[in-house]
């Protein structure tokens, strides 16, 4: 018997258009929402393919199986008695909104950063404020987080959320990457080891920094490094930042350091420290943190409008005059070549003391609760990584050693074992302030004659 | 006549039955191979492919091809039984489906879905309908015009509409 065929003849070579209608959603049901678009773009045949109901909703099943599930059907109703085309409005509706919540999150981190760095505290806030959103999937994750409009450490965000949240296997994970062209793109990641203690001293604390593509985070030699970052502050402290080199410009701050002008630029442009004013002081601590980053804090930043010039008061704290100027009254005029690490170990630690004197109090709250009453007492304030409060210190480790603050006395206790050093920081301030109004009479009454 | 003299030869049991291609071409193949085709299986039911079954809307290349993946695909039926057996052959069979799938270009793939959608045979009409889609995969519109031969049926004023439209999924 014969059958007689639905269509006549052999279909013309390549006439992909007069695909059967179900085999063209067949096709189309199998392609990613990009490919389904970019198809739909094709010919009129196809985009009715692409529009089918059917098709976007495995799509939008697929994505957010919650919100489907809770009530992505009655929505769909009500999409199509408006006259929108049904799941395919509902599924750009919703991603869209998805769209604005990662924002929210990116916004969040992009305020977080200090110089392109990240700390701990925040970053894996942003991964808990992800995972406590609903129906943030790996798609979600593909299409905003690793999009190359975000940065590095977005990337990595996202990177760390499909893995460790998800449970992304990590060569998917790697194909994502690869799919959005951010396979390359590079973040260090710093943290910072508690010293031991050792016959009643603190050894240095050790810093490790893992410059490392977000490629490599999903093979084997990443496996560590994502435990860390998963980890947290407990032990460790670290801060992400973008792939980028801190050069050593406070050598040169501390050979300019006489002049308040001096507004040195790194090379990257990363990091402008302008002296004379205060906000941006603190600036330079915050890279002196990092630098530095003693023990398990780091030296909080403080936002700082005031105006008004606190240099002076910095410089004549300057441990490098203490250090290696002791009893030297011109040393205000010379330049001083000091190890870097104990200049601005100190230069934080007086700077923070005498913000802590009251008179930012009302402007931060939290540092009123550690207000030091005068500048007799030296304190060193730092922010827990852990808890975000503020913390006061009395021992800060520096590069080779650390200091401790006793009876308001700073003593540098080197790496040995022995103190070498004792300085009296309030003293030498007061002196030099009566040095330097002295002078400037001295001056005025030369002027004078 | 063939169906009889086939009866004999078949160990898996069943009759054999005659595919003729839009070209004449004829193909013998077992019951078991052919019922694979949902089409062939309820013409078997009916009992009306006595005479052997005209498929005139597929070519006699595109059926050696189909008679070849029902033949595969009718041996890992019949050795179901035997799992040690099934498995190997599962894998072979994975193997000649991909191998079969990554040699199939325009405009063999486009008729051989056709013949897949004809003949009623689901799992060859998957597989082509994800070659095509894999094909497609990250393909712009322009690419996929030019890969499948799509004649642009839009008016510059609906292209640009639809670009606006799907611009969300393009955020790059």
């Amino acid at each position: 018997m014969e059958l007689s065929p639905p269509s006549p003849a052999p279909a013309p070579e390549g006439r992909w258009a007069d695909l059967p209608g179900d085999i063209a959603i067949s096709v189309a049901s199998r392609l990613q929402e990009a490919d389904v678009c970019a198809l739909g773009g094709c010919s009129r045949s196809w985009r009715r393919a692409c529009d089918a109901d059917c098709v976007w909703e495995a799509l939008f099943r697929r994505r957010w199986p919650l919100a489907a599930a809770a009530g992505g059907g009655g929505g769909g109703e009500g999409e199509g008695a408006s006259g929108v085309q049904g799941w395919k409005a509902l599924y750009i509706n919703h991603h869209r909104r998805t769209a604005v919540a990662i924002s929210g999150v990116a916004e969040f981190v992009e305020n977080n950063l200090r110089n392109g760095s990240l700390e701990a505290e925040y970053y894996l806030k942003a991964i808990a404020n992800l995972a406590s959103m609903r129906d943030i999937g790996f798609i979600d994750a593909q299409f905003f987080l690793l999009s190359r409009n975000y940065s590095a450490i977005m990337n990595l965000i996202g990177l760390h959320y499909s893995i460790s949240s998800l449970n992304i296997p990590p060569n998917e994970v790697y194909k994502a990457l690869q799919a959005r062209k951010v396979e390359e793109r590079k973040v260090c990641v710093s943290l910072y080891k508690l010293g031991r203690w050792f016959y009643g001293f603190r050894l240095p604390d050790e810093s490790e920094s893992h410059e490392i593509s977000l490629s490599e985070l999903t093979m084997s030699e990443g496996a560590t490094i994502l435990a860390i970052l998963k980890r947290g502050a407990v032990h460790e402290v670290f801060r992400l930042q973008k792939y980028f080199i801190v050069p050593y410009c406070f050598l040169n701050l501390s050979r300019d350091i006489d002049n308040p002008h001096y507004n040195p630029v790194c090379k990257d442009g990363y990091i402008r420290l302008s002296l004379s004013r205060c906000a941006k002081v603190f600036r330079l601590s915050q890279c002196l943190a990092f630098l530095l980053s003693p023990t398990t804090f780091t030296l909080h930043i403080f936002d700082s409008s005031e105006k008004q010039s606190s240099f002076s008061h910095q410089r004549t704290h300057s441990p490098a005059d203490e250090h290696q100027h002791q009893g030297d009254d011109r040393s205000d005029e010379k330049p001083h070549e000091v190890e870097c690490g104990l200049l601005f170990g100190l230069l934080g630690a007086a700077h923070l003391a005498h913000v802590s004197t009251g008179r930012e109090r009302s402007k931060n709250k939290s540092l009123g609760d550690w207000c030091m009453n005068d500048l007799r007492s030296f304190t060193f304030f730092t922010v827990s990584c852990a808890t975000g409060d503020f913390v006061a210190v009395n021992s800060m480790m520096v590069a080779d050693g650390l200091f401790e603050i006793n009876n308001g006395l700073i003593y540098h206790v080197p790496s040995s074992g022995h103190v070498l050093t004792c300085l009296d920081l309030t003293r030498q301030f007061h002196q030099r302030k009566r040095n330097k109004k002295l002078a400037r009479l001295r001056s005025l009454e030369g002027k004078k004659r | 006549m063939a169906a009889a003299a086939a009866e004999a030869t078949t160990d898996g049991g069943g009759k054999m039955i005659i595919l003729i291609s839009a070209d004449g071409k004829r193909f013998e193949v077992t019951e078991a191979v052919a019922s694979q085709s949902q089409l062939i299986s309820n013409m078997i039911e009916d009992d009306c492919t006595e005479n052997g079954v005209r498929l005139p809307n597929v070519d006699g290349d595109i059926l050696t091809m189909v008679v070849d993946y029902c033949n595969m695909h009718a041996g890992d039926a019949a050795a179901a039984g035997d799992t040690m057996k099934a498995s190997s052959t599962e894998e072979e069979l994975k193997k000649f489906d991909a191998e079969l799938v990554q040699a199939l270009e325009n405009p063999v793939l486009f008729k051989l879905i056709l013949a897949a959608n004809f003949l009623n045979i689901k799992s060859l009409l998957d597989m082509t309908c994800q070659r095509v889609a894999d094909m497609m995969s990250g393909k712009t519109p322009e690419q996929m015009r030019e890969t499948f031969s799509i004649e642009n049926d839009f008016t510059p004023e609906e292209e640009a509409a639809i670009r606006q439209e799907n611009a969300w999924a393009f955020d790059d």
